[in-house]
């Protein structure tokens, strides 16, 4: 505790040599003058905002026939504005009381598979990653892959049919099948959204 | 003495209100000095002590109506303000230490002949530079309370904080400059023997 003492002395003497210093000190002129420079634009700028309000007063006093016409072309004006909103709330009316006709869908219908899955989905279901569909050879030959979860039965489906580049189709495991540089895929897609399988035509 | 202060205040504010040039006028002889003294100590820099005046009394200009003299004197609203530009200055130009720019503007005029002077006025830089070390919130009560001779009760209403704060950040402050004092001394201590030499060679 002592040290602390011995050195808080010559702190003390600093901060009084320091303050007697800085009590010395004088806020330059130029910042009066700059200050002051300010307070008088400011009053200048209130006067000019004031002289529209002074020029109002003096034209307050008018004739009684002024303010009746003015008081007149209001009310005027007023009842216009009403009748007009009136009007235009009664053509809103009509126009809700339109027969609201059914959305119009867009998307076509979910493809409900049948009953019985064809042998192609049911062999892919148990395991193979590629299918080939024999159930119709004479007249086209598909290959089904399956992605994510199988099918089930009576799941609807969508079908959507989409073109894509034969680069895409290695990495679904039907690379070699085309040579084409383009070729038109079917994905099934589940009800909840998820691709279920591709379908391509050989 | 300081009531009638206060009044006198209130009601030079009243009329600068009104649009009184001379009261405001007399407002800003009255308390520039103190907000100039405090901004300087604050920052280390004249230059910024003077823009912060500017900026607290122009304020004061724009919101005279809103000074209530009931809340706190005008010196407290005034050191309040001050504290904010200064703060708001200090962070937009990460100057918190300014010592070396303004460093011949704040130093005393030498006196050769006089040692006690000389040692005098090495402790009182010494002093600056620490004081514009300290944290803020520490350097803010040294000011008010040590070198602006502040009230401990009307430092706090300008700080924003409680008594015992005040008192116990003061005590840490005056803990903190001793230190730094030291180190200062120290290192000028060290740098001696080089002179010397220089000098002899």
């Amino acid at each position: 505790m002592t040290p602390k003492h011995e050195d808080e002395t010559p702190l003390t003497r600093a901060l009084k040599a320091l303050a007697e210093i800085e009590a010395g000190m004088e806020t330059p002129a130029q910042v009066e003058a700059a200050v002051m420079a300010r307070w008088d634009e400011s009053r200048r700028s209130a006067a000019k905002a004031d002289l529209p309000r002074r020029s109002e007063g003096k034209a307050g006093r008018r004739s009684p026939q002024t303010v009746f016409i003015r008081g007149a072309a209001t009310m005027a004006a007023g009842v216009t504005i009403l009748a007009a909103l009136a009007m235009e709330r009664d053509w809103r009316d009509v126009e809700l009381s339109l027969p609201a006709s059914p959305v119009q869908r867009t998307v076509p219908p979910p493809v409900v598979l049948p009953e019985r899955l064809p042998d192609v989905v049911v062999r892919a279901n148990r395991g193979e990653r590629v299918t080939e569909s024999t159930d119709t050879p004479a007249v086209e030959r598909t290959r089904l892959v399956l992605i994510g979860a199988p099918l089930a039965a009576n799941e609807p489906i969508r079908v959507i049919r989409m073109r894509v580049t034969s680069s895409a189709l290695g990495e679904l495991g039907l690379g070699d099948v085309t040579s084409a540089e383009v070729v038109d895929i079917d994905v099934l897609v589940g009800e909840d959204g998820v691709a279920r399988g591709v379908r391509m035509s050989m | 003495m300081r009531d009638t202060a206060a009044t006198s205040d209130g009601d030079l504010m009243r009329r600068a209100a009104e649009g009184d040039r001379d009261a405001f006028a007399e407002l800003y002889r009255t308390h520039s000095a103190q907000v100039y003294r405090f901004a300087r100590l604050m920052t280390g820099s004249s230059t910024i002590a003077e823009d912060v005046v500017q900026e607290v009394f122009l304020g004061l200009m724009r919101g005279a109506s809103r000074y209530d003299p009931s809340r706190a004197s005008l010196s407290t609203y005034l050191y309040g303000s001050a504290r904010h530009h200064t703060r708001r200055r200090l962070l937009r130009d990460r100057l918190f230490v300014t010592l070396d720019q303004d460093e011949a503007d704040l130093c005393l005029p030498l006196r050769p002949d006089a040692s006690d002077e000389l040692i005098r006025q090495r402790d009182v830089q010494h002093l600056r530079r620490a004081i514009l070390r300290l944290p803020a919130r520490y350097r803010e009560v040294i000011v008010l309370c040590e070198l602006q001779d502040v009230s401990y009760a009307d430092a706090a209403k300008a700080l924003g904080c409680a008594l015992g704060t005040v008192r116990s950040r003061l005590h840490r402050a005056r803990h903190l400059l001793t230190e730094k004092m030291q180190r200062g001394r120290a290192c000028a201590e060290a740098q001696r023997p080089r002179t010397l030499r220089c000098e002899e060679a």
